[in-house]
């Protein structure tokens, strides 16, 4: 049971409920009678509450003074409120965020907010309010403050969450608002357009396995044509002969020797990598398949720092399959990929899976499993290259250990981090 | 972005100071040992450890909270032997959050010496003077909300331009609404209570004295009790605890504010009221029952404490002009020209009369406290009536 969400049980959704609950009109109607409470700073907030305590001890305006503590205190938010209305407008001010594309779970996720001020007048006590976060995120550093923008002047400020479940993530729109003259109320706020992020699994770094093998069939001197867009490096060079090409001649060479030379070429060896991922769970338990999706993206990781040209297989009830390497796309569609993994039955499986899986095994291909269960329905690794981990529940990792598989907890997964 | 030339060092911390000092101050108007002991207290934390004060936090930071609130409350039962709540309750608070001045404030703990240093000051509610009262809430939360402006990296500093005066306007609108706010509740509160009393389930005819407004009708039969309400030594026709100038559509109402010239407690926190009648002079125990409002004789020109004889107890007596002798003139002084009775037993101490003191007594009050029953004396079952 994850506690987190059980504590948010009543707050659905992201920040766009928020944002289509604050355009209800009952909410607008009843906005204004709340609103001299919502302007309020936490300090505004602690001295209403300090006022409505002492106005109730000083109800005994007759006999005893302490009525005028409630008078003062009331006469301070007054005066914010008015003060907030007079000396807090934004003017000219703008607000720009400038937001990571995609951040690790668990990981700092660092949010710019660039606040320009083309204006005439400086704006003054400026606070940057990032938008409510459910139960997976949490703010870390304390609302970014800015004493001052000055006319035609540009401030960037810092604002850091922190994110555990994985996938797309409407943040929402963040909010500037200034607390001048004191402290205690919020001035009108400016919004900036709505944040996005894609929180991608967590990795560690698998420094104690050997690096994947060289595929066969891309090693040895093969003097093949030059084909457009084939990946092929110079081999060295020899003597012309009946049938090559004579764009292959090398000129030079064939100067200095006194005899046609043509140039050789191989295809670059490449080492490749297979990793599957089955999300098939008879029993599901959050945080071993949030472990073996880590899994799987840790060796997608570990493959890309060997120069892997990586295939990653997601096989599940929607499988996807994207290939990241040196000639490939980029490391981080395979981490976008695996942020959006969901766990499935395995009667929903879909049927392509398995003929692709047959598919890569006759390519000879070193193939690097990831079970998220273990029982019968789980296709039992082929021999050959690669290796198989299941990192799944108690009762999964019970049965790969009788059937011989190696087993992964989520604890011992950080662990691997400290392996040499 | 320049947020201006700096503060000046530890300027956050000396607001912090003078705010916890405030209700030092005024307890050593009530009080001035203990009021002296709790400023000396805030002054020589202050001066301990400098620029470089270290930090505390958590578990020890509340020792040291604790070890200051122990040794206030131990030099407040030292000085203060009635042990009166309210100076004890302002010298416990300023034992809370003096010591974590010697420390260096993170905004947490800025947050809680200022707080302590507002309750310390609520407890003087009853025991200072209402003006002295009011001027001590303002300097407390104006220094208080300059000590946090002043400490927040993220607000000007008070040297920048264009930052003072939207401040200097907003607490100076702040002081206005407090002052109109100390004025004006008071005054509002007959009032407001009269129009609300229909839906307040209040409409049952009823008994007795009240400083409310009466309305024709309302007072309808006497309840007996035997509940002792106040004990007359000598000899008193009739004694005035409000006076009903004002009377529209069926309602009369009290035209005095009952606090303008309220005769203070001694240092024991009691009132204790000396006066005669005709010439004779007539102390006045006030039970608890009888309310605080100060009940007089017509005619009391005159108002003088006395220390409480044996048993806790409050006494208040007046001294009226003999029959015959002219009354004062409006205007005239209040310092009463003469000394107090020789015949009357008890230490006198005297307190000038308003101008109206000898037709409207309505507005005398004994703050603190309400007496006790003094078990010695003659009891009167009797009904105040104005």
């Amino acid at each position: 049971m994850n506690l987190r969400r059980l504590n948010y049980i009543l707050i659905r959704g992201d920040a766009r409920n928020w944002e289509r609950w604050a355009k209800h009109p009952a909410v607008r109607l009843l906005y204004p009678f709340f609103a001299p409470v919502l302007v309020l700073t936490v300090e505004g907030q602690l001295v209403l509450t300090l006022t409505l305590l002492s106005g109730a001890a000083g109800m005994d305006v007759q006999f005893s003074s302490l009525y005028l503590v409630f008078s003062g205190l009331l006469s301070l938010l007054a005066a914010a409120w008015l003060g907030r209305l007079v000396f807090a407008r934004p003017g000219a001010l703008t607000v720009t965020m400038h937001v990571p594309p995609r951040v690790a779970a668990g990981e700092p996720a660092t949010f710019t907010a660039e606040l320009s001020n083309p204006g005439r007048r400086a704006a003054f006590a400026l606070r940057v309010f990032g938008p409510f976060l459910t139960w997976d995120g949490a703010w870390i550093a304390r609302r970014p403050a800015v004493p001052v923008v000055e006319p035609g002047g540009r401030v960037r400020v810092d604002a850091q969450a922190r994110f555990l479940a994985r996938g797309h993530h409407y943040v929402g729109r963040f909010r500037v608002a200034s607390v001048a003259p004191l402290g205690l109320a919020l001035g009108r706020f400016v919004e900036t357009e709505p944040v996005r992020l894609m929180v991608v699994p967590r990795t560690v770094r698998l420094r104690h396995l050997p690096p994947p093998p060289l595929v066969a069939d891309d090693l040895g001197e093969q003097v093949r044509g030059l084909t457009s867009g084939a990946d092929y490096e110079l081999a060295g060079l020899r003597p012309y002969r009946p049938g090559d090409r004579i764009r292959d001649l090398h000129a030079f060479s064939w100067a200095r020797l006194g005899e046609p030379m043509v140039r050789t070429f191989r295809r670059a060896a490449r080492r490749r990598a297979v990793v599957v991922l089955h999300t098939a769970v008879t029993r599901l338990d959050e945080e071993a398949f949030e472990a073996a999706v880590s899994l799987a993206a840790s060796l997608v990781r570990w493959a890309l720092e060997h120069g892997a040209s990586t295939t990653l297989l997601v096989a599940g009830a929607s499988p996807r399959e994207v290939t990241v390497g040196p000639q490939s796309a980029p490391e981080a569609v395979a981490l976008d990929v695996l942020g959006e993994v969901t766990a499935c039955a395995p009667e929903a499986v879909h049927a392509a899976t398995a003929a692709r899986l047959a598919e890569l095994r006759a390519a000879n291909l070193p193939i690097y499993r990831v079970f998220s269960s273990f029982g019968p329905h789980v296709p039992s690794p082929a021999p050959g290259h690669g290796h198989t981990w299941v990192v799944g529940d108690k009762h999964s990792r019970a049965s790969a250990q009788a059937a011989g598989h190696p087993t992964l907890t989520a604890a011992e997964l950080a662990l691997w981090e400290a392996r040499p | 972005m320049s947020p201006g030339p700096p503060n000046p060092p530890g300027l956050a911390l000396g607001l912090v100071a003078a705010a916890v000092a405030v209700p030092g101050l005024l307890l050593a108007r009530h009080a001035t040992l203990p009021g002296l002991f709790g400023t000396l207290v805030v002054l020589l934390a202050l001066s301990i450890g400098g620029r470089n004060r270290p930090t505390i936090a958590g578990l020890p930071a509340a020792g040291v909270h604790l070890a200051g609130l122990g040794i206030s409350l131990g030099a407040g039962f030292l000085m203060l032997p009635d042990r009166p709540f309210g100076p004890l309750w302002t010298l416990a608070f300023l034992g809370l959050a003096a010591p974590r001045l010697a420390w260096r404030l993170t905004p947490r703990a800025r947050g809680l010496v200022l707080l302590f240093g507002l309750l310390a000051l609520m407890g003087l509610a009853r025991a200072v003077p209402r003006f002295a009262f009011g001027v001590g809430t303002a300097l407390v939360l104006i220094l208080g909300v300059l000590a946090v402006l002043t400490a927040d990296a993220g607000t000007p500093t008070l040297r920048r331009r264009g930052t003072l005066l939207p401040l200097i306007t907003s607490l100076g609108f702040a002081c206005a609404l407090l002052t109109g706010l100390g004025i004006g509740l008071p005054a509002a509160e007959p009032a407001v209570v009269a129009a609300l009393s229909p839906w307040l389930g209040n409409t049952e005819r009823r008994s007795g004295f009240s400083e409310s407004d009466i309305e024709l009708g309302q007072i309808s039969e006497i309840i007996t009790s035997d509940t002792v309400v106040m004990r007359i030594h000598g000899t008193a026709d009739h004694l005035r605890g409000q006076v009903y100038s004002d009377y529209t559509d069926g309602r009369w109402r009290r035209r005095t504010l009952s606090t303008q010239h309220t005769p203070r407690a001694g240092d024991d926190g009691l009132l204790l009221i000396d006066a005669s009648v005709r010439g004779r002079e007539v102390l006045l125990e006030a039970e608890p029952e009888a309310g605080p409002p100060l009940f007089a004789p017509l005619g009391t020109r005159r108002l003088r404490g006395a220390p409480p004889p044996p048993g806790p107890t409050a006494m208040a007596s007046c001294t009226c002009p003999p029959p015959g002798a002219p009354s004062r003139a409006p205007g005239a002084s209040n310092t009463p020209k003469t000394p107090p009775s020789p015949s009357c037993p008890l230490t006198p101490r005297t307190w000038p009369c308003p101008p109206t003191m000898p037709n409207d007594f309505g507005h005398l009050h004994a703050p603190g406290p309400p007496p006790t029953p003094s078990r010695s004396s003659k009891s009167t079952p009797c009904a105040a009536a104005s």
